[in-house]
């Protein structure tokens, strides 16, 4: 069910933006545990199944956990790479699905918002959207810190993941401002862990909305 | 039973100032029923990684002359410090000289501001550094999940066996405990240096362990986790757990 889903909304983002080249996305929520990496996660697999060469990058500097969905190292990750330390084919490992890698977020240093607007971030971004049809970040949660809206300022655009009954209003409307003011190219929103059973329609099988953002 | 952290090189820095207490020590520790000795001099610079393990295996040597059973594995105290942001990954001691796990000790009083930045330049050249005695830092003794922000990060912690027999007072021993309950450590080294005083004293701490913990916990403390890091390969089982303070059982009269 979970899987179907994620193939639509797959498909639904490639039909958003017919025109503008859509290769690198982020992921993001307004607060913590609201499910964004494991969206992200799903959506850059479903991508992947599709038959497209996939990316996954774990921009959550500050509380890393893609890594853990994958059972892969965290080290040396992106934080290494941004810090000199390792080069792009280091830090990029393969995962149990065919077509999709992952970079770790590494080290959790003690910069991260300088570290993501760096030029070395620029630069990483530019050389992995030449070797990868689609690159999906998974970003810190919007409101805590600025790390999300920093990268999200240099993707093409940006999915904002809102909990059904948990995500308060106000925060996920301060989220989709604070996204807007770093001029991201919001995507859409996913409704993530809607109570299927919850619907009044329930032959409508996924279990998330997809809307378009104003 | 594994010591992690040990003062034993003779005439290195405060551990024992002559080659025969060194010997005497390894004899403490052997008739105890140690195992594993990592040698673990404070580093701050004066000498280097590579002369370190040098005195090591001289010492390996003068046990093996003076039969003394205790196996000495090479390492170092580490002291936070800017400086350490200039050694090539091979130059920063590590525990068999791995490149995976070194041990390092932070001022007393007050965290550095640049102490993240030297975790996260440790970690980057590979090493998960194991902060040693937590509990006996301020940050610490004043809010034991201060720690949680490290563990966070990716470091693990030692707790000292003297924290746990009480020998630095009650208020260390209480964080000591708090941060063991909390599976908040993940080892307990002596942090010897020398036949009297800061003994080779593991094998009294894990009782004292067995009783606060369980005989499973206390074996992962002073065994089998460190075990794991001179194998080059440990990883946390336990998440640590989030300290509550108690409230104390009259504080409500005050206010009535």
């Amino acid at each position: 069910m979970a899987s179907e889903a994620f193939r639509i909304l797959r498909t639904n983002l490639q039909f958003t933006s017919p025109d503008r080249e859509l290769k690198t996305m982020l992921v993001t929520s307004a607060g913590p545990g609201e499910g964004k990496s494991t969206v992200a996660a799903n959506l850059a697999a479903a991508w992947a199944q599709s038959g497209a060469r996939v990316l996954l990058v774990s921009c959550d500097l500050r509380r890393p956990t893609i890594h853990r969905i994958f059972g892969i190292s965290n080290t040396p990750g992106l934080t290494g790479y941004l810090a000199g330390r390792a080069s792009i084919e280091e830090v990029i490992q393969p995962t149990s699905v065919p077509g999709l890698d992952l970079i770790a977020s590494g080290p959790v240093p003690p910069n991260p918002a300088e570290l993501l607007q760096s030029k070395a971030m620029g630069q990483f971004l530019r050389a992995v959207r030449e070797d990868y049809d689609v690159v999906i970040c998974d970003g810190a949660p919007v409101m805590a810190v600025t790390d999300a809206a920093v990268v999200a300022s240099q993707t093409d655009g940006t999915i904002l993941v809102v909990e059904a009954g948990q995500t308060p209003r106000e925060a996920a409307i301060h989220a989709k401002e604070l996204l807007e003011q770093a001029k991201a190219n919001i995507l859409g929103v996913v409704l993530n862990k809607i109570n299927v059973r919850d619907q009044k329609n329930r032959y409508y099988y996924y279990y998330y909305r997809y809307s378009e953002a104003e | 039973m594994i010591d992690l952290h040990v003062h034993i090189l003779p005439g290195v820095d405060d551990g024992p100032p002559t080659l025969e207490e060194a010997l005497a020590m390894g004899r403490v520790g052997e008739e105890r029923g140690l195992k594993v000795a990592a040698a673990t001099p404070h580093f701050f610079g004066q000498l280097s990684w590579a002369a370190v393990q040098q005195k090591v295996a001289e010492l390996r040597e003068e046990f093996a002359r003076a039969q003394v059973s205790l196996e000495l594995v090479a390492g170092a105290e580490l002291m936070l410090d800017l400086s350490l942001l200039d050694l090539a990954p091979e130059e920063i001691p590590t525990y068999g000289g791995q490149g995976r796990f070194c041990l390092i000790e932070f001022p007393f009083q007050e965290l550095p501001v640049y102490t993240d930045d030297v975790l996260f330049d440790l970690q980057t050249k590979g090493i998960t550094p194991i902060i040693a005695h937590p509990e006996r830092y301020r940050g610490v003794l004043q809010d034991p999940n201060t720690a949680l922000g490290w563990l966070e990060r990716g470091c693990l912690l030692q707790v000292n066996t003297g924290s746990i027999l009480g020998r630095f007072g009650s208020t260390v021993q209480e964080a000591a405990e708090i941060l063991l309950t909390h599976d908040m450590a993940q080892f307990v080294a002596s942090d010897a240096h020398s036949v009297q005083r800061r003994t080779l004293d593991l094998p009294q701490a894990h009782g004292v362990l067995v009783e606060l913990l369980g005989a499973e916990r206390a074996e992962e403390l002073v065994a089998a986790n460190p075990r794991a890091v001179l194998a080059g390969d440990f990883a946390p089982r336990r998440p640590p757990q989030q300290y509550r303070r108690k409230r104390r059982f009259f504080s409500f009269r005050r206010f009535s």
